[in-house]
């Protein structure tokens, strides 16, 4: 099951393409939008 | 390839209200395989790199592309898994109207887990060490024991078939790979050639 509206969100730190570290709850206090893909 | 419509709703959206942009790209070869169609649509957003499937692994996600709205509070207010294309009206009218929301009453938890492991950490790293068939050999049997997950089995022709996705992505290739597969199974319908192992 992908994620549910009213259950745990898993956090995630990542590096974007200039290396710099991104922190899912980090960005907490903003809405925000998440779009995943993959060059395949 | 969905980033240049991106860029352009992300310049208006933006423009209009306050919230952050960032994508996920899903790939196990790194940023080399990624910057290049960052840099082609002139992307001004953020690009995380997800070599190792930490997301799709705790998100619990197979395919892409997909897309997310989450409120001030960090409450998940949309989700699309598969098929998602910021093109298509009725995902860009869903995503409108979830960024329009106010943010969720107070009394909904902030939702802390700790992740677990990433999905494909391992063979990424014996990828990095060289051991290109190892690695593969663990993706045939995760893509054997679970054939909907697109993320492994894509990771599989990346690597074996560069040149359906170099320097364009070859979709009827992919359709008939899909079928092979379903006929031969994965490891029978990759094989790894010499010069890999």
């Amino acid at each position: 099951m992908p994620l549910t509206f009213d259950g745990p969100i898993p956090d995630f730190t990542l590096p974007d393409l200039d290396g710099k570290e991104w922190t899912l709850f980090g960005l907490r206090g903003r809405k925000l939008l998440i779009y995943a893909w993959a060059s395949w | 390839m969905q980033l240049p419509v991106w860029q352009q709703f992300i310049s208006q959206e933006q423009a209009k209200s306050d919230f952050v942009f960032l994508t996920l790209a899903m790939d196990t070869q790194g940023s080399d395989a990624v910057r290049p169609w960052v840099e082609r649509a002139g992307a001004t957003f953020p690009t995380l790199v997800d070599k190792e499937g930490l997301v799709a692994r705790n998100w619990e996600f197979k395919v892409v592309p997909n897309a997310w709205v989450f409120d001030e509070t960090g409450a998940l207010r949309y989700q699309k898994i598969g098929g998602f294309h910021i093109a298509n009206e009725q995902d860009r009218a869903a995503v409108q109207a979830a960024l329009a929301l106010p943010a969720a009453a107070d009394g909904i938890p902030p939702n802390v887990t700790t992740p677990s492991a990433p999905l494909l950490e391992d063979e990424v790293r014996l990828l990095h060490q060289g051991h290109v068939a190892e690695a593969l050999e663990r993706w045939f049997a995760a893509a054997e024991a679970d054939m909907d997950n697109m993320i492994v089995r894509k990771q599989i022709w990346y690597l074996l078939h560069p040149e359906r996705f170099k320097p364009e992505i070859d979709s009827e290739w992919q359709k008939e790979q899909r079928a092979r597969e379903a006929a031969l199974g994965v490891r029978t319908a990759n094989p790894i050639p010499d010069s890999l192992r």
